[in-house]
């Protein structure tokens, strides 16, 4: 039961990811940046990582990319989005473990923002072969602040809800 | 809003700049003459020199991944078009100085200046 009952929510957050970050591909970006976006799917990424654990964010995340590649991707995009997301897993794990309670998700998601530039930074530089890409990294890193911030405060307002419904000691009572 | 969130704010920005720094370290201003240099696929695929009074040279690059058409005006170098379909490239400014640099990333091109005699700094300081 228990078992039934994680997967079901692992795969009903894949889809909200999933649909997140095809809504997101239908709204125009305002600047001319390009690479610079909201980043909605990073929301159902921070409540995954604080109701599940880490093992079960990682297949969210993999999940949703492969999912996201098929239904309208390109290889190459997929490769774009696989450094970012790794990059922004890693340092969110890396950021919530240390930080325990002195970091809140707005820190989480700011890092896992900025951190998918720097991994689609490097992943561009890699296939340009040229490192002044780089140079570009100030106007994403503003930009991902700024998704970031209200990305927080997204999932903030999720997990209170979250936590209202009982979902997580639920899922907690069933595994005990 | 928690005081870490904040340490990690700005040391991310902090972060953000340090390409920027180590740019400004490695590259020296002082060159006597300029080139261009066009890659695509990440060979040479051209090399001009970049000088006063040369007129206005253009020329096309064109291969299975798209055309893009690089213009030298005197000492300015400017992608003026691009069958891509964002056209960053385009819409990016002239570029004059050494270690500037034009990219096209769907079509995997990049233009850059570079001074004559100078070791390639970037590679090296990354």
């Amino acid at each position: 039961m228990t078992k039934t009952r994680k997967m079901i929510f692992l795969s009903l957050l894949v889809s909200q990811a999933l649909v997140l970050h095809i809504f997101e591909s239908m709204i125009p970006v305002p600047f001319i940046t390009p690479g610079a976006k909201l980043g909605l799917a990073n929301i159902i990424t921070v409540v995954s990582l604080y109701l599940f654990g880490e093992i079960e964010t990682f297949i969210v995340i993999i999940v949703r990319l492969l999912l996201s590649a098929m239904l309208g991707g390109s290889i190459s995009s997929l490769l774009y989005s696989i450094a970012g997301a790794l990059f922004s897993f890693i340092i969110m794990v890396l950021i919530k473990r240390v930080g325990k309670d002195n970091v809140s998700l707005i820190g989480i998601s700011t890092a896992g923002s900025v951190f998918h530039n720097i991994g689609q930074i490097a992943i561009a530089a890699l296939i340009v072969q040229n490192v002044n890409i780089s140079l570009y990294l100030p106007i994403l890193t503003m930009s991902g602040i700024g998704t970031g911030f209200f990305v927080g405060l997204t999932s903030r307002y999720i997990l209170n809800h979250l936590n209202k419904i009982n979902v997580t000691t639920k899922l907690f009572d069933d595994k005990g | 809003m928690k005081k870490w969130d904040v340490i990690i704010i700005v040391a991310l920005i902090i972060i953000s700049f340090i390409p920027e720094g180590v740019m400004l370290i490695t590259i020296s201003n002082k060159h006597n003459s300029l080139y261009v240099e066009v890659y695509s696929q990440g060979t040479l695929y051209k090399k001009l020199p970049l000088k006063k009074d040369s007129g206005k040279v253009s020329f096309t690059i064109d291969n299975e991944l798209g055309k893009n058409v690089v213009e030298i005006d005197n000492e300015q170098v400017k992608i003026i078009d691009a069958d891509c379909h964002d056209k960053i490239c385009v819409k990016a400014h002239a570029i004059s100085k050494p270690g500037e640099s034009l990219i096209c990333l769907p079509h995997k091109l990049v233009v850059r200046i570079i001074g004559e005699g100078k070791q390639e700094t970037d590679e090296v300081s990354f």
